[in-house]
């Protein structure tokens, strides 16, 4: 309209001398166009005094930096409380899980000879301190650092905690190195909560060698455990190697059924097959039974305990009401697994031998807890049951099955941890609870693998049952070749294995100071028989000795 | 400008030119075009300066919404603080658990009832004494005496109550995020007691239970409350020098305290009987109760040393726990290890028991730097802390000293080492730079640059602390036990010493009850007085 009139205007001043009438015509136009004018000013007028309005609008003060400066403040705040949630999470877990050392030791002993106990508990803390200084020197840089993501196989960078962070040179004042700003999980926070698994692992194996391996020689192979088998296994799969993209899925193995429980049970079957089994094991089983039934039991409950660090934990965060319900539900499995696993196999051992095992039960509940541990974060609840079920007859089975071979594991460390460890990362892609076998979660937790357009990934269960496949096979290969060679190596230079005199007299009075575990008073031999149980008692007296 | 348009326009009308009236109102025309335009580029900026065009929001409304989630954020890290603390208080209190099994394992059979109870009323008792006067000595205020706080007693004054409504506030929440004086008190309770704890196994198996109970009341409601007042609470010994002394966690403040407390006690006492003619006689009964001890202490050092950080809101505490953690495992491992193989050098046996006090040797030596050190510190500083504890242990073996658990020699001597490693080992450049309670910045000066020339006066603070506690803690503990000694009340008859105690005073008389299970064929051992190396059962008579 304005610029209609300015033409008008404009036309007006070239045509020469206008009319009066032509004037009288401009000038009615221009009247009506000066009226229009106004009004449309009086209501643009409105409209600022409207933005004007000091009520209604930003105050002079609160100008773009003080706004941004606000809302940075806030994040902040906010990045630092996740990076402080995360580091009490972790370290509260990680403590839980190194606390299932206790549980490890307190099993192990109880189910050995009095005889031995000593040197069980021995193997248990040697086991811990050695395998702490092989994660500090080489474990660690092999497992987690930066090169395996690139190469695929292994790191090479973090030895000795070095690289942790840096140290500003003139003031010497440290920075943690991820931790760009406050908010953030220090390297250091993986370092401990890894080296609880990474020493868990390790210890896994000293229960398949109890009673039988000399000392030195178990704490040489826990450094070689530490430093290298468990690292590079983790380096491939946790550590973002090549089974990390394996197939295009990947394998999933939330907390370890393969990576921790399968290694330490794969080497602990090549352990004790190496080894050979305990002298007389099969020819006078009962001498054979666990001494000290409360402490097999203390032990369970331990490990169980800790288990919610090792599952729950292994969200690796809490930062988000997401990861929240993740652990919620990973306790969830955890405990259902558990115990289904456990009443399994105590009815199973019922209907087989129709006596109550309390070291059955124990190792029923272990099963469910490492069958579980693979899947717990993408399966739910009704296949946790599930998982458990099925666990505690692949445990009892591999169990029978051993014996059948006479192969001898003292605390059974092969069938809970490496057959159910198996069977857990099949577990873990099997019933992942993406629908049907189109649609795949692993990872991805309570959301579906997706495509880059966000939409699910369809077709890929096969793939991730592959994957899975893939990783059992790999640790199987890598750690069982190499525990085997070791021992088979070490067997040959005569180093593994105790000599008979000391294997009859038992390690603690050929080794040991003081020569024994217990000093107390000898139980009577009354003729007192509890028949229901098996063994029939709690505590077993030692066999009489030379 | 307007109002000069409608003069114009006034004009206009006075001066009747038909020509100038078209003139003018094109002018004016042209003049509203301008004003139009401009106005509509004012209302555009005013536009673009709006927080959105849907909703407009006030100064009130932001300050408000701010406010709002500053408040949130301020009541999660109270929660946050609330939630690490009060976890890492239960993990220290299952330390008990640890201190329980590990001292009656190492104890004689016969006597192990008698240890499981002082380590039950040890907790007891001292709950009480801490709740009565120790948390009100520790950390009451000082009205800067810096001797002794005076405030707070039986948890009194933890929070204000209105009179009309009963609405009850906590003290030190003036808003909603913050750490109330409970979870202070909880928390340091755990130290407390654990600290108190550390005696009990010094002392045992000859000390009169009554006795030890009165004591462990002094010793949580006063002997240490003064030494934590001095330190923990503000008190002289945390600005002395300029620079102050420096202990994360208490190896010093908690164990040395303990530690020299058990070594008067124990020479007060003098050593059971027979312990250097018999030492066969005095083996650990029960070492996987021991091994279990040890574990559970491990397992409750990472509250004692990442709780405390006393906070969990913000991510350079986060990293500074992580680093605590991280240092404390790799000190008892290396102590445990260092132990072990320094044992098995010199008795070419493996000692099960020396590899568990070495694992604790590690752990009391780094609880005092374990937050200001790097890895290889910490490394560094397990290994120089199994040496003190086998040092020290040989020389009191040596002096016919009598520690039933070394517990002077772990927390004793390694909590002095763990003292002055925390002042060398500290991770400030050379000794010039001096980072102490800062964590990862360095101790700076009021502009903020670092301070300089401190590393000398970190050291000399640390021995000053070594010392008062040694006296003090040294010289109250020598002074009751030798009081109690010259009153009788100190030592049990010799008689009950042989028979022992749970059969002399317990009920029921023995802590194991193991001969009703039916055994197999059983040859049992000859009586008392194991010859070692001679082959025998487990089970020894």
């Amino acid at each position: 309209m304005f610029r209609k009139l300015v033409t008008l205007v404009s036309l007006a001043a070239v045509h020469g001398e206008p009319s009066e009438a032509e004037l009288m015509q401009e000038l009615t136009m221009l009247q009506q166009a000066v009226a229009e004018q106004q009004r449309t000013i009086l209501d643009q007028k409105a409209e600022l005094e409207e933005y004007m309005d000091h009520s209604r609008r930003l105050q002079v003060s609160v100008n773009e930096t003080y706004y941004s400066n606000t809302i940075a403040s806030l994040q902040a705040t906010d990045y630092g409380f996740t990076g402080a949630i995360d580091s009490a999470w972790l370290c509260l877990c990680g403590a839980l899980v190194m606390f299932m050392h206790a549980g490890f030791a307190m099993l192990e002993t109880g189910s050995c000879r009095a005889k031995n106990a000593s040197n069980v508990l021995m193997k248990n803390l040697v086991n811990v301190c050695v395998g702490t200084l092989g994660w500090w020197s080489l474990g660690w840089a092999f497992a987690y650092g930066a090169e395996a993501k690139t190469n695929g196989f292994i790191g090479a960078s973090g030895f000795f905690g070095l690289d942790f962070y840096t140290q500003d040179a003139t003031t010497g004042v440290i920075t943690p190195v991820t931790c760009n700003s406050d908010g953030c999980q220090s390297t250091m926070l993986s370092w401990f909560f890894q080296w609880a698994f990474c020493t868990a692992g390790a210890t896994i194996v000293s229960g398949g060698v109890a009673e039988r391996v000399k000392s030195p020689t178990y704490a040489a192979y826990a450094f070689c455990m530490t430093t290298f088998i468990y690292p590079v296994i983790v380096a491939w799969s946790w550590g973002g190697g090549w089974l990390n993209s394996i197939f295009d899925v990947g394998y999933m193995d939330f907390a370890g059924s393969g990576i921790v429980h399968l290694t330490g049970g794969v080497s602990a079957l090549a352990g004790t097959v190496v080894l050979g089994p305990r002298k007389g094991r099969f020819v006078n089983p009962e001498e054979f039974e666990a001494h000290n039934l409360p402490l097999v039991v203390l032990g369970t409950f331990a490990l169980w305990f800790g288990w919610y660090g090792f599952n729950p934990g292994s969200t690796l965060s809490m930062s988000s009401g997401n990861m929240g319900a993740l652990a919620a539900q990973v306790a969830m499995n955890t405990t259902l697994s558990a115990a289904t696993g456990g009443i399994m196999v105590f009815l199973a051992r019922y209907a087989i031998f129709g006596k109550y095992d309390v070291g059955g039960l124990c190792n029923g509940i272990l099963a469910g807890l490492v069958s579980i541990t693979a899947g717990c974060g993408n399966m739910e609840s009704g296949c946790a049951v599930a998982t458990g079920f099925v666990g505690a007859l692949v445990y009892q089975g591999s169990s029978m099955l051993l014996q059948k071979l006479k192969i001898d594991d003292p605390v059974d460390a092969v069938p809970v941890h490496g057959f159910c460890g198996i069977w857990g990362v099949l577990a873990a892609s099997l019933f992942d609870w993406g629908s049907g076998i189109n649609y795949y979660h692993g990872w991805s937790g309570w959301g579906c693998m997706e495509n880059p357009d966000g939409t699910c990934r369809p077709n890929i269960g096969g793939s991730a049952v592959g994957a899975n496949i893939i990783l059992v096979l790999m640790v199987i290969v890598w750690a069982g070749s190499l525990s085997g060679i070791a021992f088979f190596l070490l067997k040959l230079t005569g180093m593994l294995r105790i000599d008979e005199d000391t294997e009859a007299m038992g390690i603690d009075m050929k080794s040991h100071s003081p020569p024994k575990a217990y000093a107390m008073s000898t139980p009577a031999a009354t003729g007192v028989s509890a028949s229901e149980h098996s063994p029939t008692k709690a505590y077993a007296a030692p066999e009489t000795t030379v | 400008m307007m109002k000069t348009l409608a003069a114009l326009l006034c004009l206009a009308a006075a001066e009747p030119t038909l020509k100038e009236e078209v003139e003018l109102l094109r002018k004016q025309v042209l003049a509203q075009r301008d004003l139009y335009e401009d106005q509509q580029a004012l209302i555009a900026e005013l536009k673009s300066r709006r927080l959105q065009t849907s909703t407009w929001a006030t100064q009130a409304e932001l300050t408000a919404q701010v406010a709002a989630l500053t408040a949130v954020d301020q009541s999660m890290g109270g929660a946050m603080d609330s939630m690490w603390m009060c976890l890492c208080g239960a993990l220290v209190m299952f330390m008990h658990a640890g201190f329980g099994m590990l001292e009656t394992g190492c104890c004689r059979e016969k006597n192990a009832s008698n240890v499981l109870m002082k380590n039950l009323v040890n907790v007891c008792v001292g709950t009480l004494g801490w709740w009565s006067i120790g948390w009100a000595i520790a950390y009451g205020a000082q009205n800067g005496n810096g001797f002794i706080g005076t405030t707070g007693w039986f948890g009194v004054d933890f929070y204000t109550q209105d009179a009309t409504t009963g609405v009850i506030t906590p003290v030190t929440c003036n808003g909603d995020g913050c750490q109330s004086t409970m979870l202070s008190w909880f928390f340091q309770w755990a130290f407390c007691t654990a600290g108190a704890t550390i005696v009990s196994g010094g002392v045992a198996e000859r000390v009169k239970s009554p006795t030890y109970a009165l004591y462990a009341f002094f010793m949580a409601g006063f002997i240490y409350p003064v030494v934590v007042a001095w330190t923990w609470g503000g008190g002289w010994i945390a600005n002395v020098l300029d620079v102050g002394y420096m202990d994360f966690a208490g190896s010093g403040v908690v164990h040395l305290t303990g530690g020299v407390s058990a070594l008067m006690g124990t020479i007060v006492l003098g050593p059971r009987k027979g312990r250097f003619d018999n030492p066969d006689e005095f083996d650990c009964h029960n070492l996987p109760l021991v091994v279990f001890g040890t574990f559970a202490l491990w397992f409750g050092w990472y509250g004692f040393n990442p709780g405390s950080t006393l906070g969990m809101h913000d991510g350079a505490t986060g990293a500074m726990a992580a680093q605590v953690a991280m240092n404390t495992t790799l000190s008892a491992a290396t102590g445990g290890i260092t132990v072990f193989l320094l044992r098995y050098a010199i008795v070419r046996k493996y000692d099960v028991g020396a590899l568990c006090n070495g694992i604790l040797a590690g752990l009391v030596s780094i609880t005092a730097g374990c937050g200001n050190m790097e890895c290889g510190s910490a490394f560094a500083t397990g290994l120089v802390g199994a040496l003190v504890y086998q040092l020290s242990s040989m020389l009191l073996q040596k002096l016919r000293i009598d520690d039933p658990v070394d517990a002077s020699p772990v927390h004793g001597f390694c909590g002095i080492w763990g003292c002055l490693a925390c002042a060398l080992f500290d991770w400030g450049k050379g000794v010039d730079h001096y980072h102490g309670w800062s964590g990862w910045g360095c101790m700076a000066n009021t502009d903020g640059s670092c301070k300089t020339g401190i590393g000398g006066s970190a050291i000399g603070a640390q021995f000053i602390m070594i010392i008062m506690i040694i006296i003090w803690a040294g010289g109250l503990s020598g002074l009751t036990f030798f009081i109690l000694k010259v009153t009788g009340l100190l030592r049990i008859s010799d008689e009950v010493e042989d028979v022992g105690l749970d059969s002399h005073h317990h009920s029921p008389p023995k802590a194991y009850s193991l001969s009703g299970c039916p055994t197999k064929t059983v040859e049992v051992g000859a009586a008392t007085g194991v010859v070692p190396g001679e082959p025998k059962g487990a089970w020894a008579a």
